[in-house]
């Protein structure tokens, strides 16, 4: 493999952005120059990336280890590895093109400063480097980071109810990254690596799991629901998409799902002999898909109930991986990118609303059609693609899955996934008709809110979406090609 | 029954706006118990065990009695910080004992 000294770039750059802007709080035209230069340069980096790995400080992996070591296998990485493949590429892009656009939305609004940028920055950082990084503890270490900025981006909304989600947020994030951390301890003490690849060999060479190993995958896994947003965080995750500005929120639920299906990748390789693992994660993914789903349709609030479906759909994704066959896992892996993209949509188009009506409640909104018909449509297409209707990109991917756990022999799932589809679609098509279509209408829009962005944004997502639906295997063969090859 | 169910519904989901609220009501209320019948076949064909059958037609029975479920189901799941700890709580030894159970250290 290529030793890409480009592959740390990723990370770096907006680190390296993020301390820029940060440096310059307050001197508004400069932060916005280097923000939107940085993240375009951020777009560039993956695309300009060679596949391969980035062994960090040169440590190559070893030939031989003393045996005197007790190590289960004889080779082993002795640095930090990152490794950058076309699974990681699609994430990276898709990632870096949501933050050009969220910089891009959010950068004359009152709330955006240095700071808020910086948080951007550093968000888009431990993400890549969650997606990258073959290492565990480097991985742990990235999803604090992440934890941290995602509770800051909330927290400069400046209202109460969005310094308390951000509060739940942080207190379950320490639950959270204590159980990953001592279940990364408790592994290190058992198989004294921190390298996924060496430590999934490792595991494979040991035969059965020890107890405290056991105990190990079992904190880890209350970790992987709460970087997922799945049950019982569920409502935790909400919170935090609801009470963040709607155009920090689609980046915030891309985020989760992109750590979800790295964290899962790298549990399924990690404990890939583990059959019970992936029931676990099947039966939580279930619990969370009804839920959200069932959540979402009781809302009155646009935000309150994007922030369910995503929280739904995330479960659909894990549903994916959980069935556990390359089939199943391409496919939810390949939901997720699909997922994130209808998301964004429905979330800046809550954005544009919030901007012009002050607000999002719905039984106070209406005629929407009229004053911003080609929100309305986008929308209404958005609210088709999220449901999974033909052409748009998520039927590929519902299909996929429904044929996937058909496969697998769980056909009743193909059955659950069809009925939540159903509920996604009435829940967000309520809420279509609330805003655009119902006559009648106490609010009335600010002439001076044009939202030339959202809607110039809205649009290349639509057609993304469409494209995707089109020409599916361009996205999809390279996870399934790489799923198949890590044989998880 | 169906009338009286709606009453309940009529009268529970009022404040969220006449017949949009009653129907998403309806449908929320159709999924959950159309997702409960359908993970308990699941559990019933794929488990094959009569201690999983006779669980599975206790908690289905169950949760007739509790109809409308959907009503429990949000008073469940608000921002409470409290009902999010003793769900998570719930979550780590459910996690454990099925980890180590299922793994055959327990039984």
């Amino acid at each position: 493999m290529f030793n890409s000294t480009l592959i740390p770039l990723m990370v770096v750059f907006p680190l390296i952005a993020a301390i820029l802007v940060n440096f310059l709080h307050q001197k508004d035209r400069s932060v916005k120059t280097i923000a939107i230069v940085s993240s375009i340069v951020a777009v560039l980096i993956p695309l300009m990336t060679i596949y391969g790995v980035h062994l960090f400080s040169g440590h190559i992996r070893t030939e031989s280890f003393p045996e005197f070591s007790k190590l289960l296998i004889p080779d082993v990485y002795m640095g930090i590895v990152y490794s950058y493949g076309p699974i990681q590429k699609i994430l990276l892009a898709l990632l870096t093109v949501m933050t050009v656009f969220v910089i891009f939305l959010s950068i004359n609004r009152k709330l955006i400063s240095g700071v808020y940028v910086a948080m951007i920055f550093i968000s888009l950082a431990s993400v890549s480097a969650i997606i990258l990084a073959d290492d565990f503890f480097n991985f742990f270490v990235f999803t604090e980071v992440l934890t941290v900025a995602q509770a800051a981006l909330v927290i400069a909304v400046k209202e109460t109810k969005s310094h308390k989600a951000a509060f739940k947020y942080m207190i379950f994030g320490t639950v959270s990254g204590g159980s990953i951390l001592l279940g990364i301890a408790l592994l290190l003490g058992v198989y004294g690596l921190l390298n996924m690849t060496d430590l999934s060999n490792a595991i494979k060479a040991g035969g059965a799991l020890q107890p405290i190993a056991l105990t190990a995958v079992a904190l880890i896994t209350v970790g992987w629901l709460y970087e997922s947003g799945l049950f019982p965080f569920h409502i935790v995750k909400s919170n935090m998409y609801e009470n963040a500005m709607p155009e920090a929120a689609a980046l915030l639920q891309l985020q989760s799902k992109f750590v979800l299906v790295a964290m899962s990748i790298a549990l399924l390789r990690i404990f890939s002999g583990y059959t019970l693992l992936k029931s676990v994660m099947l039966g939580f993914a279930i619990f969370t898909v009804v839920i959200g789903s069932v959540m979402a349709l009781q809302q009155t609030d646009l935000r309150k109930l994007l922030s369910f479906v995503a929280v739904g759909q995330a479960g659909l994704v894990a549903m994916g991986i959980g069935l556990g066959t390359s089939f199943s896992i391409s496919a939810g892996i390949f939901h997720a990118i699909n997922d994130v993209l209808s998301m964004a949509i429905l979330f800046f188009v809550t954005g544009f609303i919030l901007d012009s009506y002050k607000t999002t409640k719905l039984n106070q909104l209406g005629e929407g059609l009229q004053k911003a018909p080609l929100i309305g449509v986008v929308m209404f297409l958005a609210t088709l693609a999220i449901s999974g209707v033909p052409p748009f990109n998520s039927y590929q991917s519902e299909f996929r899955l429904i044929q996937s756990a058909v496969d697998a022999g769980y056909a009743e799932l193909s059955v659950l996934v069809i009925l939540l589809s159903v509920a996604t679609f009435v829940a967000v098509i309520k809420a279509f008709y609330m805003v655009f279509m119902k006559p009648g209408t106490n609010i009335e829009a600010d002439p001076k809110v044009k939202g030339t962005m959202h809607k110039t944004i809205i649009v290349i997502l639509i057609v993304m979406c469409l494209f995707i639906g089109l020409f599916p295997n361009m996205i999809y063969d390279p996870i399934y090609n790489i799923i198949v090859s890590l044989g998880v | 029954m169906l009338d009286k169910i709606y009453e309940i519904f009529h009268e529970r989901m009022e404040h969220k706006g006449k017949g949009f609220g009653i129907g998403s009501g309806f449908t929320s209320e159709f999924l959950m118990f159309s997702s409960i019948l359908i993970a308990g076949m699941l559990v019933l064909r794929t488990a094959n065990s009569v201690l999983f059958a006779l669980g599975s037609l206790v908690i289905l029975a169950a949760i007739l009695f509790t109809v409308p479920t959907v009503f429990r189901v949000e008073k469940e799941n608000t921002d409470s910080i409290n009902l999010t700890s003793f769900y998570v709580v719930l979550t780590i030894a459910v996690i454990l004992i099925v980890f180590f159970a299922g793994s055959g250290v327990l039984i």
